[in-house]
């Protein structure tokens, strides 16, 4: 057994872990984790206005015979996954202290956009041109909210 | 005859790790060791190459190697990799053929239990070919795992440089130092030249780097890219060749040397 | 006439064996999120890919012998297997995500969920590898794969404004708000997707097998010279309908249901319709040629005998490998992993490997004495030289990238 020498290093690795966890598990200054709550709401609302604008053209697509009724649906099921996931990560992501008026602006249209976007699914689903159209309006007052939500909150 | 060329050889460039055909042109493996025995004067002479996991294996090291060679330990008789006899070699250019035909082969076993166990029992396995080339008699049951082994091939024993044998991976890749313990770097490859009518080893080529010397490039055998030459040139500028006989000692991992040989991949040093 | 039309099908096979599951996802990606502003990496990928595929034809046709036969040669058994290990894993990845990629394609003209296709289309693949021969099968896609022109019709029928997009691509700059290190993660995945190394594997593999030699020289150049380009120009196409109809809007496209959605607006049904047959045969035929290249790359390695038709009674190993790496990839299919990011991983990473696949191949290329009068010339080995490089350079990039961007 080795007794000089070997004590360093093991004692070094331990200092080394110990920093990085704290950096890693976000121990750091608030005005940093504000700034990062505050990038994750904007990337979260982005993510949902580009699903978004992506359903409406799918969906003019089909309001105008252009595309099959069985891909339409495809393609909302899978944006719908999207802009449930996004809801579900932001809403259920620990706000820290003072950074609530964020949370109170942005979960309430992440959740608004993920129940239209299982509306827009179930039309999408009958095949109904009639709602096709009512989920379209829908959609372009959501994409008016989500563009409001994001200036204030990158404002 | 020897089915090698008349001029040096370079092993690891030119003849480990070529695949090996047989008669027919059907591949049957490839050069996963080389056989040597240290009988007589000059260097160790070619015997013959070795075959399949185990000495691939071998060569391989480490855990990894191990896995492999255990794979090929699998066979019943556990009698060490398959080798071929140099003289049972028709040619060895850019690949390697052998006089036998495949079915006279007593390996790869792998390939006959296969195709007898799984993939024979497909339905579909056995339809013959459009352009009929397939030869006769071979279809399902009857692989080379059946067959005597026809007196061919041998099989080499453990590994090791006491019993008076030596493969080729037991020098490559092993560091080289002189009488005061200064490494010199390791050795990347092995020279052969013509001895009678066999091949002997000649020297040993050295180098710190690997892949200048692996690639052909420190010898000058592969002139392009420019840019390629260029920086191999550079890599391999600390190859040195050292005559086999300037080795003191070939032990515990290493190899002693008298001197540190002579730099290497002038325009005499090309095969 | 005879020679004219093998010579057709030739260049069209290998205009389908450019297009396939990474293409797809990544053209229209980079597409609607970069415009054409990430057209300068198709035009360098094809040069690549054209260079080196003709090096590796022309090597396989004068000395027998396909890539990953010259890799364990000279690279060595370590070094190779190192390799091995690295081709081996990215291909079957891919293989995955093709799968996944024909099931999708499936999905979308009958809106079944594409995990219930997955096993009916791995079926239909072992059915095609066991039982059709390999020109007839190499054909089928290649032919059924020109529905994908489809995407070029569409490009014009949307009547961009070309002079925007030609000034888009030649000037190429990162958008405003993108970060820089995305963007050339995304550079990096799409040249992944073009030179994606089973294409070399499988088209040095296919030259051995169909028994190519000096005199089928022109065949081989024709594929490579003009195949590639036109694979290349699909793939364009793609990223323009991309950026005309998402980029504008800022929508995302991430999933093949919004590659072909384009097409919908363009064309409507019938172009859609095309599009389905497209992709379905594309994807069809890239699965073939990802999981023929994991075969080979392992019977290469260990010097089994490999081939499709002609030598199944004697390369049992070589078949019961495309059966295994079938089973395992259909199964990996199944666990609902995301098949789009799967690719864009699998092709990011699939550009890193691509240095140990090309140096080999570029070596043996100079050989004198394996290639005689056939070797490299100075343009090979020019474009060659440069391309190691750029692909060196990309193979260190790639894990930092990797990391920094965590994949996009």
């Amino acid at each position: 057994m080795r007794v000089d020498g070997g004590r360093a290093g093991p004692r070094r690795v331990v200092l080394l872990t110990v920093a990085l966890s704290l950096v890693a598990t976000a121990c750091v200054g608030p005005a940093l984790r504000d700034d990062d709550y505050r990038r994750k709401a904007v990337a979260s609302l982005e993510q949902v206005a580009a699903t978004v604008a992506g359903v409406k053209i799918a969906l003019d697509a089909s309001i105008d015979d252009r595309s099959f009724p069985t891909a339409t649906a495809v393609n909302v099921r899978r944006h719908e996954d999207t802009v449930a996931w996004a809801h579900t990560a932001f809403a259920t992501r620990q706000p820290p202290p003072g950074t609530d008026r964020i949370r109170a602006a942005v979960v309430p249209v992440l959740a608004e956009a993920s129940s239209i976007m299982a509306d827009v699914r179930i039309a999408a689903n009958r095949t109904d041109r009639e709602e096709l159209r009512e989920q379209r309006r829908r959609l372009d007052e959501l994409t008016g909210r989500l563009e409001r939500v994001l200036g204030e909150v990158r404002g | 005859m020897s089915a090698l060329p008349d001029h040096p050889v370079h092993v690891a460039l030119r003849l480990l790790d070529r695949r090996v055909v047989d008669a027919d042109g059907e591949p049957v493996g490839r050069v996963d060791d080389l056989a040597f025995d240290r009988d007589g004067d000059g260097g160790p002479r070619l015997v013959g190459i070795l075959m399949g996991p185990e000495a691939l294996g071998g060569r391989l090291g480490g855990v990894l190697g191990g896995i492999v060679a255990g794979a090929g330990r699998l066979r019943p008789d556990g009698a060490g990799p398959p080798e071929v006899a140099i003289d049972e070699l028709d040619d060895a250019g850019p690949e390697v053929r052998l006089k036998a035909h495949r079915d006279e082969l007593p390996f790869p076993r792998s390939e006959g239990w296969v195709r007898e166990h799984v993939i024979g029992r497909i339905p579909g396995a056995t339809r013959s070919s459009s352009s009929g080339k397939e030869p006769g008699g071979d279809g399902g049951g009857t692989g080379p795992a059946d067959r005597p082994p026809g007196g061919r091939t041998s099989h080499a024993g453990g590994s090791g440089a006491d019993d008076g044998r030596i493969r080729a991976s037991d020098l490559l890749g092993t560091r080289v130092v002189d009488r005061d313990g200064r490494s010199l770097g390791r050795v990347r490859d092995l020279r052969l030249r013509v001895d009678g009518d066999g091949h002997r080893i000649e020297g040993l080529v050295m180098g710190r780097g690997v892949i200048a010397e692996r690639l052909g490039y420190a010898y000058g055998e592969v002139a392009g890219p420019w840019l390629l030459a260029v920086v191999m040139r550079r890599a391999a500028r600390r190859t040195r060749y050292l005559d086999w006989d300037a080795i003191d000692e070939l032990a515990g991992g290493r190899v002693t040397v008298r001197d540190d040989g002579r730099p290497y991949g002038s325009r005499e040093d090309r095969s | 006439m005879k020679k004219l039309l093998s010579l057709t099908l030739g260049i069209l096979t290998a205009v389908g064996a450019f297009i396939d599951i990474g293409d797809l996802v990544t053209d229209a990606l980079v597409g609607a999120r970069y415009g054409m502003n990430l057209a300068w990496v198709t035009v360098l990928a094809v040069i690549g890919i054209a260079t080196y595929a003709e090096m590796a034809g022309r090597v396989a046709a004068v000395t027998g012998r396909p890539v990953f036969d010259l890799v364990r040669e000279r690279l060595g058994a370590r070094v190779a297997l190192v390799d091995l290990a690295a081709s081996f894993g990215l291909t079957g990845l891919l293989l995955v995500a093709e799968l996944a990629g024909v099931a999708l394609a499936i999905e979308l003209a009958t809106s079944v969920s594409y995990l219930a296709w997955i096993p009916l289309v791995a079926v239909l693949v072992f059915v095609l590898v066991w039982r059709v021969p390999f020109k007839g099968m190499e054909r089928t896609y290649g032919v059924l794969g020109l529905a994908m022109l489809v995407f070029v019709w569409a490009a014009v029928a949307l009547g961009p404004d070309w002079g925007a997009l030609l000034r888009d691509a030649a000037t190429p700059n990162v958008p405003t708000g993108e970060p820089v290190p995305t963007y050339f993660f995304y550079a990096i995945a799409l040249l992944g997707a073009q030179m994606t190394p089973y294409e070399v594997f499988f088209f040095s593999s296919g030259a051995v097998e169909h028994g190519w030699t000096a005199e089928n020289f022109l065949e081989m150049r024709m594929n490579v010279l003009i195949g590639f380009p036109l694979g290349g120009l699909l793939a364009l196409a793609i990223q323009v309908v991309s950026a005309v109809v998402f980029h504008p809007v800022g929508a995302e496209a991430e999933s093949v249901a919004m590659t072909a959605l384009p097409v919908s607006v363009a064309l409507g049904q019938v172009g859609l319709a095309l599009a389905i047959v497209g992709i379905v045969a594309a994807t069809i035929g890239a699965t073939l040629e990802t999981l023929m290249s994991t075969g080979y790359t392992i019977a290469q390695y260990f010097g089994w005998p490999w081939g499709k038709f002609e030598k199944r009674e004697q390369a049992s190993r070589f078949n019961l490998v495309l059966i295994l790496v079938l089973l395992a990839a259909a199964g990996v299919g199944l666990t609902t992993l995301d098949p789009i990011r799967l690719t864009i991983f699998a092709v990011f990473l699939g550009a890193a490997t691509l240095p140990f696949t090309y140096l080999p191949v570029l070596v043996v290329a100079n050989d004198v004495r394996a290639m005689g009068e056939h070797r490299n010339g100075r343009l090979a080995n020019g474009i060659g030289s440069f391309y190691l490089v750029l692909l060196t350079v990309v193979s260190l990039a790639a894990v930092p990238l990797l990391v920094v961007t965590t994949a996009g």
